[in-house]
């Protein structure tokens, strides 16, 4: 093939987006995993190769296999709540109803803004004393003597999380399945209609078959996000309390840059790495 | 005719439960902010402020602001509005252009590995930072970068332009390319007709990926908390979390400070949003 302007010009224009990918994805990728065979603690010191003995020590400490735990649940629970409610919102805004339209436009609105102020408008929420939640509560009287402390109870804690990021993400599942909603021809549901189908059997045999594809692809993003969170579960409760919400990412954070050990966090990410691509490649397969 | 009513006014009970979930929150913060600090602080809140003030925004900016009780100079809160702007605008300005040239390709090139090149802009995007963070530490570290804005530049330019690119060719999908041929036939080069006939009727998609890498850069946490630590050259997410992590919370300023931090994300996204949605909707259907 003869090489010529033409046909090596896409090429070129796709190069800088490539180029920095690689310097700060895919180059940062395969240095962790050098990194995870030396037992650098912090800085820039090199530190010295010790193989697997990175590795070992993750799968002996028992923080990481309730973390995997806890993760898996996490991720499971979030998931669930987001496509049920991206569902359900989205149906529920394609009916003809008044004040959909606008509600449409912006319903998109919780996903746009910043996590921190996502985790300060529910903290200041659930705050126990001055939380609007318990005192509604207080006030219906379905609560009396100590206040809720929906952050600082293990079990609630983890659950009002999962809420807490369901509210942040199943609006763009909503978004998403509106619009996959709209592919639908109008005439295949007329048609079923005159058939005399009930308003579920349209669902299960129209509606749910044409976005499966969508759901699909809404589970991998769900995955890739939930089994990733960081930034929402630190600036809530930080993994606590005690370890009640320390997922993955939270463990490896606090393992290199709390307690020093970052070789041994870059060998968690590592066995992390590794869980997503199979999880996503067996999402990905089913399509 | 009865069912119908009945269904109907169960529908407009869910449709006032899902607007009451998702947008409760955001006017809670916003009326909270203009309390004055006796009426934040009581037990019993009130859902429209009994004296609205500016007080708490007055106290964000004053000199000697009370941050988690110690005095601390107001003008930071200054300097993390100004950070933030600083390096948004500057990866917006990078980014907008690399992404637009590169998804141009992706759309109007067919050449070896385009398909997969498009898919992996995306996979990219949801790439997770906590991943790459270790690894991306060192290396900033050995270079010298750490605590500096163009570290954090570097890693935007990373986390937006993939996605950017992914959004803009599916934009340019969507451009007849008899246009572009059109203005070819009369004697244009590619460039020029890519200048002259492709970006004027870009100007949503252009409009979408600025706002996008804007609204992005200003409200990331992981990489901004990691990689800057001194206190004058933060961005506003780090910047309002270090005055959460306290055990005292001044909730009258971070309150403030959350409006702050939110309202140009959701000012800017409002705008576009139709656009941003439709983007993404025709590319998650077509993944």
């Amino acid at each position: 093939m003869k090489i010529t302007f033409k046909n090596i010009s896409p090429y070129v224009m796709i190069l800088p987006v490539l180029l920095i990918t690689m310097i700060v994805v895919i180059y940062p990728l395969v240095d962790n995993i050098i990194l995870s065979f030396y037992n650098l603690k912090y800085g820039t010191e090199k530190g010295i190769f010790i193989g697997l003995d990175n590795y070992i020590r993750n799968i002996k400490d028992p923080r990481v296999l309730y973390a995997l735990v806890r993760s898996i649940a996490w991720t499971a629970g979030n998931i669930a709540l987001i496509t049920a409610i991206g569902l359900g919102g989205a149906l529920l805004l394609s009916k003809p109803l008044k004040g959909t339209g606008i509600i449409r436009s912006i319903i998109i609105l919780p996903w746009v803004i910043p996590t921190v102020v996502v985790s300060l408008v529910w903290r200041w929420i659930l705050e126990p004393d001055l939380g609007i939640i318990n005192n509604i509560l207080y006030s219906l009287g379905l609560m009396k003597g100590k206040p809720i402390t929906y952050l600082g109870t293990p079990d609630l804690a983890m659950l009002s999380l999962v809420l807490i990021n369901s509210w942040k993400l199943s609006p763009f599942a909503i978004v998403v399945v509106l619009a996959a909603l709209q592919t639908i021809p109008r005439e295949l549901y007329e048609a079923a209609m005159i058939d005399g189908a009930s308003s579920f059997t349209i669902f299960k045999n129209i509606t749910m078959p044409l976005i499966s594809p969508i759901l699909t692809f809404l589970g991998f993003i769900g995955f890739a996000w939930c089994f990733n969170t960081f930034d929402l579960i630190w600036l809530i409760t930080e993994g606590g309390p005690g370890s009640a919400t320390e997922t993955l990412p939270i463990l490896i954070y606090r393992k290199a840059f709390l307690e020093y050990r970052l070789s041994e966090a870059a060998s968690l990410a590592v066995i992390m790495f590794i869980i997503v691509a199979l999880a996503s490649f067996l999402i990905l397969r089913r399509r | 005719m009865r069912t119908v009513t009945v269904s109907s006014v169960v529908a407009y009970i869910c449709l006032a439960l899902l607007v009451l979930f998702f947008f409760f929150p955001i006017y809670w913060i916003f009326i909270s902010s203009l309390k004055p600090i006796e009426e934040i602080m009581t037990a019993k809140p009130r859902l429209i402020p009994e004296r609205p003030t500016l007080e708490n925004y007055i106290n964000l900016f004053s000199p000697t602001a009370l941050y988690g009780g110690f005095e601390r100079a107001g003008k930071f809160f200054l300097y993390f509005l100004n950070n933030s702007l600083f390096v948004s605008l500057s990866t917006t300005v990078l980014t907008v252009p690399l992404a637009s040239i590169a998804g141009y390709a992706l759309s109007r090139y067919s050449f070896k590995g385009s398909g997969l090149l498009s898919r992996l802009m995306l996979v990219i995007y949801l790439f997770p930072g906590i991943l790459t963070i270790i690894p991306i530490f060192t290396m900033m570290a050995h270079f010298g970068l750490l605590n500096t804005h163009f570290s954090l530049i570097i890693v935007y330019l990373a986390i937006t332009a993939p996605f950017c690119t992914w959004l803009m060719r599916a934009f340019f999908d969507s451009i007849p390319k008899e246009l572009e041929e059109a203005a070819q036939i009369d004697g244009a080069s590619r460039f020029q007709a890519f200048i002259s006939i492709v970006l004027p009727i870009s100007r949503p998609g252009l409009l979408t990926i600025i706002i996008f890498t804007f609204v992005t850069c200003w409200g990331e946490y992981l990489f901004s908390s990691i990689l800057i630590f001194s206190d004058a050259l933060k961005s506003v997410a780090p910047g309002l979390a270090m005055y959460m992590g306290y055990q005292y919370i001044e909730w009258g300023s971070l309150l403030a400070g959350s409006v702050i931090c939110l309202l140009p994300a959701v000012a800017l996204f409002i705008p576009v949003s139709r656009y941003f949605l439709k983007e993404l909707a025709t590319g998650a259907l077509k993944f």
